[in-house]
């Protein structure tokens, strides 16, 4: 063992190895090397009893000195539970996910419908035929067209992005939905409902856009939302508060998409819708 | 209402941490109004993925885990990012010496032991609280606070002496006896002696 050394003296001990240390963080064989070395050093020694006083009396200071107000727990408990209401009067993911599996499938229909919509497409590349639709396919159909760049710009209006809904692209990156990347998030109305879209690209391809229904506009109302089309279509259910979901992706056959919508995939999607859905009902 | 076991099995498992998750929540907002909120909605957002979380797993880090999420989305909603601590140097490697370092005395009242835990800089505050306070380990606090597990240690050891200099400070500005060598301790300079 090495004598004291003299206050005067330094050491090359890393700090950040006597922070582990004082931490509890070092395995038992680092440990007793740490505590013959600290035995014999004044400076180290020093530095871990100082370490030790402090964080000792930062604990009694902030631990417990501080309470939640006594009604806090009972109003969590009841967000729980009309939470868990909530989510009981909702179909689960699984639906969604058949939903949607059902939607993609449905390219011919889809395409029908858009088609039927009236809506003149412009000299744009588009590929009519992978263009599938549930839903809103005139409101939508449009909100998705327009970020992808395919679509003409009128009558539709400029959506900017709205700051208001970027928490929910930080709430999927923060959950780590693999695979998706949310190129757009706005709210919108058609001047009859509020929405909620968010445009989806899966391993980097426009997969389509989720579509949250936010309510009527007479209940929320919908001052400063951009309108991006007149017309509402009656296929939408008012207050469902279901999630559309419309692809416009010409490069993803419907069959493969439906196929990626399956898990763990259709997890991943069904987490981002749920995570706009909860969004959107707060 | 009808019994809900999984319910039940969050509120066994996440309930007990409900205190803590306050406490750490309003130490680190300083606000305990906030704390309430952020509290609350990390229990919200737990519950609608509680089916992701295993049980038998850690569900304390686990739910520090969302509760920074939920402090950070807070953040970034209101604006709020405090330009005073800017912490761009948080992996660097403190590869300095150490020096004799004077005992802090007998003087750590909890007074000035709090008032000196304020005055850290966020990130720091945070790291500290974790680790020496609540006990996280390492991995834990990374985890929680969504960072490498060597800026956890760069920054417990940083906050640490930061600390320690803040206390020396206000031990100094209440006149209570410390030495010429303690005062020298201040932040920047950290405890230690820089060799270059």
């Amino acid at each position: 063992m090495n004598p004291p050394r003299s206050t005067d003296e330094r050491c090359s001990w890393n700090p950040e190895e006597l922070d582990r240390f004082v931490s509890g963080e070092c395995d038992r064989a680092e440990a007793l090397d740490i505590e013959r070395h600290v035995a014999s050093c004044a400076a180290c020694s020093a530095f871990v009893e100082d370490r030790q006083r402090v964080r000792s009396a930062l604990r009694s200071a902030v631990a417990f000195d501080d309470c939640p107000p006594p009604e806090l727990l009972g109003r969590v408990r009841d967000r729980l539970r009309e939470s868990e209401a909530r989510s009981a009067r909702r179909p689960t993911w699984q639906l969604y996910a058949m939903a949607a599996g059902i939607v993609f499938a449905a390219t011919g229909a889809g395409a029908a419908a858009w088609l039927a919509t009236g809506i003149e497409l412009n000299a744009a590349p588009v590929n009519r035929t992978a263009i599938r639709l549930m839903a809103d396919a005139e409101h939508h159909g449009k909100c998705v067209g327009e970020m992808a760049g395919r679509m003409p710009p009128a009558p539709v209006v400029s959506v900017p992005r709205d700051p208001e809904v970027l928490g929910i692209e930080d709430i999927v990156r923060e959950q780590s939905i693999g695979g998706m990347t949310i190129t757009d998030s706005h709210r919108c109305t058609d001047g009859q409902r509020r929405f909620v879209h968010v445009i989806i690209e899966l391993e980097g391809a426009l997969a389509g856009v989720l579509v949250s229904d936010l309510g009527d506009v007479q209940a929320g109302g919908a001052d400063g939302l951009p309108v991006v089309a007149t017309a509402h279509t009656s296929t939408f259910v008012p207050g469902s508060k279901a999630v559309s979901v419309v692809s416009n992706c010409p490069d993803i056959d419907a069959s493969v998409l439906a196929e990626r919508l399956k898990p763990p995939m259709a997890e991943r999607f069904m987490a981002a819708v749920r995570v706009i859905q909860k969004v959107a009902l707060v | 209402m009808e019994s809900n076991p999984r319910l039940d099995e969050f509120e066994t498992a996440a309930v007990p941490h409900f205190n803590e998750l306050y406490r750490v929540a309003s130490r680190v907002l300083g606000n305990r109004s906030d704390a309430g909120d952020v509290v609350q909605e990390t229990f919200l957002q737990a519950w609608k993925c509680f089916d992701r979380f295993e049980t038998g797993t850690n569900c304390r880090a686990w739910l520090y885990k969302i509760l920074f999420n939920v402090i950070r989305q807070s953040r970034r909603k209101a604006w709020r990012f405090n330009r005073r601590f800017v912490y761009d140097d948080d992996d660097r490697t403190i590869d300095e010496t150490l020096g004799y370092l004077p005992l802090m005395g007998e003087h750590l009242d909890e007074k000035r032991v709090s008032a000196a835990f304020e005055k850290l800089p966020e990130a720091y505050r945070e790291i500290v609280l974790l680790v020496d306070v609540h006990e996280l380990a390492y991995r834990e606090a990374a985890e929680a606070l969504d960072v490498p597990i060597g800026t956890v240690m760069s920054r417990l050891s940083r906050g640490r002496a930061m600390l320690r200099g803040e206390l020396a400070d206000l031990a100094a500005a209440y006149g209570i006896g410390e030495t010429s060598c303690e005062k020298s301790t201040r932040p920047r300079e950290y405890v230690v002696a820089r060799v270059r």
